[in-house]
């Protein structure tokens, strides 16, 4: 005796399909309404441009004439890229040393207490005062945010490795080398992939402030900058729309394909 | 805690006692979700409930008895069939069913009293005074003393139960829906506070429904024990249990009886 | 933040280490100081650069005091920032709760609000401080806006997250007692927000300490830690830069201790984690 279903409406599936691009359909309908609305002069205020301007200055600023906005968007990328790159190698090194060994936990700890609260831009004066006004002061300002979220992940992670794994390793005979590569860096890995996204926010965060402050080369935050001198607000808000894109695109897409490969791969769940 | 006496002026249930729970042919599919297959959870469930009757659903994990218990708590809904409760459809939870879950439920922002004190107070029915008196009762009852100012977190997991069972026996419901209350405690814990219930349903004038998948418990407690199948579900029998109580001795008739259920549990697979 | 005092699973010897732990702790920050003040004295690098922990107790002195200009400058900018961060989170909290609870309860309203706390949680403060100094010019409206907008997102989030998580059986339970829906938003659905509320507002905090840190810097007319610390920097007056970083740092610290000691509190009296698990 097969029990019987009902077969599923066309009216559950187009209800499936909403939700499940509800976030795009959502966004697009207030793009819209505010297309409406400038369009239709019903908003005069000009820091407020219309969708279409912003779309616009996105194109122009990416593919026509000096490809400004193009430029300034692979400058940030680079010093990001660099910053963050930097971060994570050092705050996990200190992050795992710190979990193997806890007095130098212990005594990092106040150190890393007080820099969180400390807004990575209030450094910039200081570094500038050190390095002078340029991309160092940048990359460093980027490496100073980043690396606390990472270092505190990789100290989590360090420590939550289980003592047995590390004990069926020495009984092995494996070296001591060997033994934080196959066991502790892969441990710590795991539960660092949260901490990564949170520090790559902060790197984010700090990469576009400091070029804001600093103003020096080219980078979109620059570009928003000196676009508030000519009242240019069609390429301002088409710069926090590149910011709003890489942003999402990094969380989105890059983080979860580098859980993908490392933890599903690994067979590892958190 | 003492055992009920005879006493008592309330009657064993029997033969005589009017049906207060009636289900038909209760079919119960959950639809199409994320990519998952529907699901028939009960298929074709009919069963009786008379006053009073200490009732056990026994049946091999998620077999679709919680799910017959909720509906009958008002939580969810059949799909087909029909549910009656003193002849009346069910319109959806009321204190004259009250329910106790595997993981307590307690409100962890509540002391044990004011956990106990909960289902009192949304009654608006009695003073501060009155609801006071009460819950003390019942923390004493149920064997919290002590612990009344306690919160949640710091109890084991039978002290919860109790304080569970507390909570819902203060409103006096009609009926008492327990979704398997033990499963989740240990072994020593959950003989003890299968004695502390047998005695309690001895003495209350409440219509006990109780999902177990432990036939040694189903034994000890129940008057009627509705075996279901693995799912989709279906009453495979319905065994009365006349064993004088209590129930804690492992004569033959017990074995027997424990030998028998356990044999049915596997069964009505196929279709 | 972690106490690294807590046990870990390699090498603990869990009876020492809570004092041991606080005892190197102290000890590395005098080591730092002590080696600070020795590099400042010794002149190996020069007293406009790095300026000694000495030479930062005396300009704080001058600044609190009535000889500065404005006169007890530090207290100013400490109560400047502050009024700021409070003023505009308490905007945050009367926003944020309501529609973070609204959000979880109701479908089409989550389905309609979340994107965009998406969206804001994708672009830096930072980036919308030039378009805000459009729309709401220089000065304390923009702080203002900004402290808002930072501390609006965590907390509606963790509201969010932590209402949802509820169980329904705790529903089912309230609903079998004859609660009615005032009665449950009372009883089950306010007190289950409690814990998340208070990991959302320390992290709304400490985003928008450093939001308006920053902000102060770009936007303030008059006053505040950030204000003065890129004031100080036009005229290379390194002793204030300095001072005023250990300020913000130590500030900031006491605020997010406060919020964390209140969230601890309850988190354990009630056994309940922020994520709403228990």
């Amino acid at each position: 005796m097969t029990p019987t279903i009902a077969a599923p409406q066309w009216r559950d599936r187009l209800r499936d399909t909403l939700t499940r691009y509800s976030s795009l359909l959502v966004t697009l309908a207030f793009v819209g309404l505010w297309q409406l609305v400038v369009g239709a002069g019903l908003l005069h205020n000009p820091a407020v441009p219309a969708p279409s301007a912003v779309l616009a200055g996105l194109y122009r600023g990416l593919l026509e004439g000096q490809h400004v906005l193009f430029f300034a968007t692979l400058d940030t990328l680079g010093r990001l890229t660099l910053g963050y790159a930097v971060a994570v190698l050092g705050g996990a090194t200190l992050g795992i040393l710190a979990g193997r060994h806890p007095d130098f936990a212990s005594a990092l700890n106040p150190i890393v207490a007080l820099w969180i609260p400390l807004p990575a831009i209030v450094t910039i004066p200081v570094l500038s005062l050190w390095l002078g006004s340029g991309e160092a002061v940048t990359v460093l300002t980027v490496i100073f945010s980043a690396w606390i979220p990472i270092y505190l992940g990789a100290l989590q992670g360090t420590r939550s490795i289980s003592v047995q794994q590390l004990w069926v390793m020495r009984a092995y005979g494996a070296s001591r080398w060997s033994e934080l590569r196959k066991v502790i860096v892969p441990g710590a890995f795991v539960h660092m992939i949260p901490s990564l996204r949170v520090g790559m926010g902060y790197a984010w965060r700090a990469v576009i402030a400091a070029e804001i402050i600093v103003e020096h080369g080219r980078g979109i935050g620059i570009t928003i900058f000196a676009a508030r001198q000519f009242f240019d607000v069609a390429t301002m808000y088409a710069g926090v729309l590149m910011i709003a894109l890489l942003g999402l695109a990094l969380d989105h897409l890059v983080f979860p394909a580098l859980e993908r490969v490392t933890i599903k791969r690994w067979g590892l769940a958190t | 805690m003492s055992a009920g006496t005879m006493e008592h002026e309330v009657q064993r249930p029997g033969a005589a006692a009017p049906k207060v729970v009636e289900a038909r042919h209760l079919r119960k599919v959950y639809p199409e979700a994320h990519g998952q297959p529907p699901v028939v959870a009960i298929d074709d469930v009919s069963f009786e409930v008379r006053r009073r009757e200490f009732t056990v659903f026994l049946g091999p994990s998620g077999c679709g008895k919680s799910t017959t218990l909720h509906m009958i708590g008002g939580f969810e809904r059949q799909s087909e069939g029909s549910l009656l409760v003193h002849g009346q459809p069910i319109r959806g939870p009321g204190p004259d069913r009250g329910i106790v879950f595997q993981d307590f439920v307690l409100f962890p922002w509540r002391t044990v009293l004011a956990n106990i004190a909960f289902g009192l107070e949304m009654m608006k029915r009695y003073t501060r005074a009155e609801i006071a008196e009460r819950a003390h009762h019942y923390v004493e009852h149920l064997g919290l003393g002590g612990f009344a100012n306690a919160y949640p977190s710091t109890l084991s997991g039978g002290m919860k139960q109790r304080v569970a069972i507390a909570r819902t026996l203060a409103t006096q419901p009609e009926f008492m829906l327990m979704d398997e209350p033990f499963a989740a405690l240990d072994a020593q814990t959950r003989d003890r506070l299968i004695a502390d219930l047998a005695a309690i349903a001895s003495e209350q004038n409440t219509t006990f429904l109780f999902v177990t998948h432990d036939v040694r418990e189903a034994i000890r407690l129940a008057d009627r024990v509705l075996v279901f199948s693995p799912r989709p579900a279906r009453i495979v029998e319905s065994i009365e249990v006349t064993l004088p109580r209590p129930r804690d001795a492992y004569g033959a008739e017990l074995l027997e009886l424990d030998r028998h259920m356990r044999s049915l549990i596997g069964k009505g697979a196929e279709g | 933040m972690e106490n690294s005092a807590a046990a870990g699973a390699i090498g603990s010897r869990s009876r020492w280490l809570p004092s041991r732990g606080a005892g190197i702790g102290t000890a590395s920050v005098c080591l730092c100081v002590l080696l600070w003040q020795g590099l400042a004295s010794s002149g190996v690098i020069s007293a406009v650069v790095l300026p000694g922990p000495l030479d930062l107790v005396g300009r704080a002195i001058y600044l609190a005091g009535p000889a500065s200009n404005p006169p007890f400058q530090l207290e100013g900018d400490i109560l400047a920032t502050l009024a700021r961060l409070l003023g505009g989170f308490s905007l945050a909290v009367l926003l944020a709760v309501p529609i973070g609870i609204a959000a979880a309860l109701s479908r089409p309203l989550e389905l309609l609000l979340m994107p965009f706390v998406g969206i804001f949680m994708a672009i830096p403060a930072l980036a919308i401080v030039p378009i805000l100094m459009l729309l709401t010019g220089i000065g304390n409206a923009t702080d203002f806006t900004v402290v808002v907008i930072t501390a609006c997102v965590p907390i509606v989030v963790y509201v969010h997250d932590g209402v949802r998580a509820i169980d329904r059986k705790y529903f089912w339970t309230a609903r079998s007692f004859a609660a009615g829906r005032a009665d449950v938003f009372r009883h089950v659905i306010l007190p289950a927000a409690v814990v998340p509320l208070l990991a959302g507002l320390r992290m709304g905090m400490g985003y928008a300490w450093r939001s308006l840190i920053a902000t102060e810097s770009l936007t303030a007319l008059t006053g505040g830690l950030g204000y003065t610390i890129f004031q100080a920097s036009q005229f290379f007056d390194t002793r204030t830069i300095y001072l005023y970083m250990v300020v913000t740092a130590v500030l900031g610290f006491a605020i997010e201790s406060v919020f964390r000691a209140a969230e601890n509190r309850t988190a354990v009296r009630w056994g309940v984690l922020a994520s709403g698990k228990h």
